[in-house]
């Protein structure tokens, strides 16, 4: 199941409340339905501006009558004022879309969310966790960058808004600074917030690469390797990539190389074993990787090509070291990116 | 089974043996100098028989030839016999039944001392060896002193040795190897290799696998310049084939990885010789094999 979203802003139609539109496609189980309905209910009870949510399932395996049933049950059980936001609109493609499937936008604005609806599902495919959408705020604020809108938060990040709003709460409210015109920045990251979000950051899916020549290839090589493929789409993370932030980064060498790619773990990997005819994917817990690959599945790589070496953005590298247990040097690498420093030691 | 014997032990050995006039005249192929030159253990053994030693520069091969043998013979140095061959040959001998200048010293048959020339040139005419022979008249008698082009290329920047004697590179020996045998050819060796008939192209063709494992276990960067220097040897020794040669050289080794069968038999002699000491599997020669074929590609 992919997911794609973006805000509509059709002011001539319904109730002229702007519309956040989810696409999903492949869409099987009853239970991934209530999900996305109930994540948007929640949002959409905690967002100060009243908004509509148009749930556009394309090529589900619903039936017309077990998606009516589903939605039926879930708006019995809601607050009217929420319910009535609410829409799902079952159809095999985007030029199946009709007026009447979405009472009240005529003809001229479902020409206009057509095309949006293409749009988003011809960009990578997200499902980008809260996790993402902090890492996003984290970026931006060491990078000394503008403060964003929601929706901005959330098409940088790739999460879903109902995502993007649950995001947002589980940060300490003196951390989140938000603006006269409501866009939201970081005013700070303690400690723990760094802990919590590098937990969950290495909780996402990576695959292991074991060498089998017995005189596995450095880091460095299988970097320099890589390179040559002269790729866009993956770039070198982990120590190497820390270092490459910040050379005076406390390490003697890269325990193994992490490669990033900008993908879902069904990405084609065959590109590994371009690197060296020695490796082998290996996922068993005990193998003692000489390649990780971790994926970032957001709509901007946020890679850096310098001198023909792709690089990962420095809070993946630093998600790379924390999941290696080089804590003195995540926290060597914070004190240097974040403004203020680090507030205290972190734990394992 | 031949017994265990040390790379410097024998090159200091035959040193010895030889007059210091002569040792520049001498460089060391085949096992021995890859043994010396890529083994990181100097204490490691390395089983072999034989020690190649080439006789250069080509314009006083000869000379030089029938000055070591004589000098050897002089010192008690024993002439191994080989079936089919006279030894000694005398004016009479067929060049064909000429014997090779094979020698052990006075005290043990440990290993043999085995004399070849230098070439006149490095680049044989298309589909030949480019084997030839020269007669060498010393006073103990007749014998051949045989010569393969392509082997010329060892006297490309060979490595003085701390005993004085030059030994060939790894990288010469081994383009000599992958040009020499351009196909897995039918033909075997003339003896049996621990205990097994193998195919000649699998002997060499091996060996130059094994040398790139070690030379990579050494350095991983070190196979990227086989192929620079593979470039400046032709472009030194065969100037006008030199783009042709090098074309051709990794069409033996695709030929190998391609064949389980002539894998096999070349991980047996490698892992016989070479890397008795610690041998390969073969999945680490495949992978070595890959490795050296994309590093001169």
């Amino acid at each position: 199941m992919n997911s794609a979203y973006f805000d509509w802003q059709a002011s001539n139609v319904g109730n002229g409340q702007p519309t956040i539109v989810q696409v999903i496609t492949g869409m099987r189980t009853a239970r991934d339905l209530r999900s996305v309905l109930l994540e948007a209910l929640y949002a959409m009870d905690g967002d100060s501006q009243p908004k509509n949510f148009l749930c556009l399932l394309l090529g589900s395996g619903f039936t017309r009558q077990r998606l009516e049933r589903e939605v039926q049950d879930l708006k019995r059980v809601t607050r009217a004022d929420l319910r009535d936001r609410i829409q799902v609109v079952n159809v095999r493609m985007p030029a199946d879309l009709r007026a009447s499937h979405i009472p009240g936008v005529p003809e001229e604005c479902l020409a206009v969310l057509n095309q949006k609806v293409l749009h988003a599902l011809m960009v990578k495919p997200t499902t980008s966790s809260r996790e993402a959408v902090v890492g996003q705020l984290l970026y931006r604020w060491i990078n000394r960058m503008d403060p964003v809108r929601t929706a901005e938060l959330a098409e940088l990040s790739g999460a879903s808004l109902p995502t993007v709003y649950a995001a947002l709460k589980t940060i300490d409210s003196n951390c989140l600074h938000r603006d006269e015109d409501r866009r939201i920045s970081l005013a700070g990251f303690t400690a723990d917030a760094w802990q919590k979000w590098l937990a969950l950051s290495t909780d996402s899916p990576s695959v292991k690469y074991v060498d089998r020549s017995g005189s596995p290839r450095s880091p460095e090589k299988l970097a320099r390797a890589m390179a040559k493929l002269q790729r866009s789409d993956v770039a070198v993370g982990g120590v190497l990539g820390a270092m490459h932030h910040y050379p005076e980064l406390d390490i003697t060498g890269a325990p193994h190389l992490d490669i990033v790619v900008h993908g879902s773990p069904s990405t084609d990997l065959s590109f590994v074993a371009e690197l060296d005819p020695g490796l082998v994917r290996d996922d068993t817990p005990g193998a003692y990787a000489v390649v990780m690959v971790h994926f970032v599945n957001r709509p901007f790589s946020l890679f850096e090509t310098r001198d023909g070496m792709v690089w990962a953005d420095v809070l993946e590298c630093m998600v790379h070291l924390w999941d290696a247990h080089l804590i003195y040097q995540v926290e060597n690498l914070i004190r240097h990116i974040a403004p203020g420093g680090l507030g205290g030691p972190l734990g394992d | 089974m031949d017994e265990p014997i040390t790379p410097r032990d024998v090159l200091r050995q035959v040193a010895e043996a030889i007059p210091e006039a002569l040792r520049g005249d001498i460089i060391i192929v085949g096992s021995l100098a890859a043994s010396y030159q890529l083994l990181r253990d100097r204490t490691q053994v390395i089983r072999t028989k034989d020690v190649d030693a080439m006789v250069a520069p080509y314009a006083r091969a000869v000379l030089s030839a029938v000055g070591m043998t004589e000098r050897l013979q002089d010192a008690g140095w024993q002439h191994q016999a080989m079936p089919g061959y006279d030894l000694p040959g005398t004016a009479d001998t067929p060049d064909n039944r000429l014997a090779v200048v094979r020698l052990h010293r006075p005290s043990s048959t440990t290993w043999f001392l085995e004399l070849l020339g230098a070439p006149p040139v490095v680049a044989p005419q298309a589909n030949a060896s480019g084997k030839t022979m020269y007669r060498l008249l010393t006073r103990g008698g007749h014998f051949a002193l045989p010569s393969f082009a392509f082997l010329g290329l060892t006297q490309f920047q060979p490595t003085l040795s701390e005993f004085g004697l030059l030994v060939a590179l790894p990288q010469m020996m081994a383009l000599a190897n992958v040009l020499h045998h351009p196909v897995i050819g039918d033909a075997v060796m003339s003896q049996h290799f621990a205990g097994r008939s193998i195919k000649r192209a699998n002997k060499d063709l091996g060996r130059v696998v094994a040398m790139a494992y070690l030379a990579d276990l050494h350095n991983e960067d070190a196979l990227e310049g086989w192929k620079t220097i593979w470039c400046q040897a032709l472009n030194e020794w065969a100037p006008t084939d030199a783009d042709r040669l090098l074309a051709s050289a990794s069409n033996g080794l695709q030929a190998l990885l391609a064949s389980p069968k002539d894998i096999e038999q070349a991980l047996h002699t490698v892992n016989q010789g070479l890397l008795a000491a610690s041998p390969m599997r073969p999945e680490q020669f495949i992978i070595a094999l890959r490795r050296l074929l994309r590093a001169i590609a």
